[in-house]
């Protein structure tokens, strides 16, 4: 301290004069305050545990959610996406009968619900499922059935797909699950 | 809590904790929980500061001066009621009185006060008490022998040629 030597020599008398005195001794509670500081300890390291416990839960709850995620809402998405990409060649009502000939009786349209004459329709050339919307046909045919509006817009309309789209869309394959359910005959065979 | 903090917990409650009471007693009268209260914030610095007693003046200035606005915002009487007759340990042969050192030195200007204990009782340098008060370490030392100037007339000590403690 190069300073204190700049002192005179009676204010450093006084100096020695004053430290000579002890400060009153602290009435500070040695144990009180370890508690504390021991409530403060645990308190900050135990924020660390909670961070890593939260991520794991998150991570199991994430892992362990995807594969119900997964089956239900991506296959909804895929059938969604796909009726939208392949929009204007969709569902076609022409490729599930036979092109009208000169005399013959007016067309009628076939409704497949079923498995066998979805394929049975396939093999004898009837229908085309390279065209055709990815939907398992007992959908398709339920929804033309229960919406005679949709089904004559079908007949109308150069492109069919919309009407059948926009509920896909909205609801995702349940609605038409529950519709082909309600509104089409089971399988005779 | 790490060795090294419990460690310095130690130390400043052995050799600091009755100069930081003492010091925050110039704005407070209940130092002991403002020391405490400085002592906990330093064991939750990281990394701790590098001159732990300065950074412990600092934080017990502050502490001591939030403490005694809110005191005298209760009652000012209590709280002078509350406070301790002496400052210091009773005096041993040819020191000062204890009690009329607390009182020449609880008369003393804040600013010239504050030097003081932090200097003599805390064992600050000047540049460290310049830094704490916020001024230079010239101002420091300036407002330090004004203050030990004014705290000699306060006491009339006439300091002997024989000094007690002999230059070694």
């Amino acid at each position: 301290m190069s300073q204190d030597e700049h002192l005179p020599e009676e204010l450093n008398d006084c100096q020695r004069l004053l430290a000579s005195l002890a400060p009153r001794a602290s009435r500070i509670d040695r144990d009180r305050l370890m508690i504390r500081l021991g409530e403060q300890s645990a308190a900050g390291g135990s924020v660390p545990w909670k961070w890593a416990t939260a991520a794991s839960l998150m991570l199991a709850l994430v892992l362990g959610l995807r594969p119900a995620l997964v089956s239900q809402e991506s296959a909804t998405r895929q059938l969604a996406t796909h009726s939208s990409k392949d929009a204007p060649q969709a569902y076609h009502p022409e490729t599930l009968r036979p092109e009208p000939n000169d005399g013959a009786p007016p067309p009628t349209r076939r409704s497949i619900d079923n498995e066998a004459d979805w394929l049975l329709a396939v093999a004898s050339g009837e229908f085309d499922p390279a065209r055709t919307l990815t939907v398992r046909p007992r959908f398709a045919t339920a929804v033309l059935a229960s919406r005679p509006n949709d089904a004559q817009v079908l007949d109308n309309s150069p492109d069919p797909s919309p009407p059948v789209r926009t509920p896909m869309l909205r609801w995702g394959d349940r609605p038409l699950r529950r519709d082909a359910a309600d509104l089409t005959a089971p399988p005779t065979s | 809590m790490e060795e090294t903090v419990l460690r310095l917990v130690q130390h400043v409650l052995e050799t600091q904790a009755a100069a930081l009471e003492l010091y925050a007693r110039a704005w407070c009268a209940m130092p002991e929980d403002v020391v405490q209260n400085a002592i906990v914030q330093l064991t939750q610095q990281s990394p701790l500061p590098e001159r732990p007693i300065g950074w412990l003046y600092c934080a017990v200035r502050r502490g001591a001066i939030s403490a005694g606005r809110a005191e005298n915002r209760r009652k000012r009487h209590e709280s002078a009621a509350a406070r301790p007759l002496d400052w210091f340990e009773p005096a041993v042969g040819d020191a000062l009185d204890a009690r009329v050192a607390t009182e020449a030195l609880g008369e003393l200007a804040l600013d010239h006060r504050e030097v003081l204990v932090a200097r003599l009782w805390g064992g600050l340098n000047f540049s460290e008490i310049g830094e704490l008060v916020g001024c230079s370490s010239s101002a420091a030392h300036r407002r330090y022998a004004a203050g030990l100037a004014a705290l000699r007339e306060r006491l009339g000590v006439t300091c002997p040629k024989t000094n007690i403690f002999p230059k070694s």
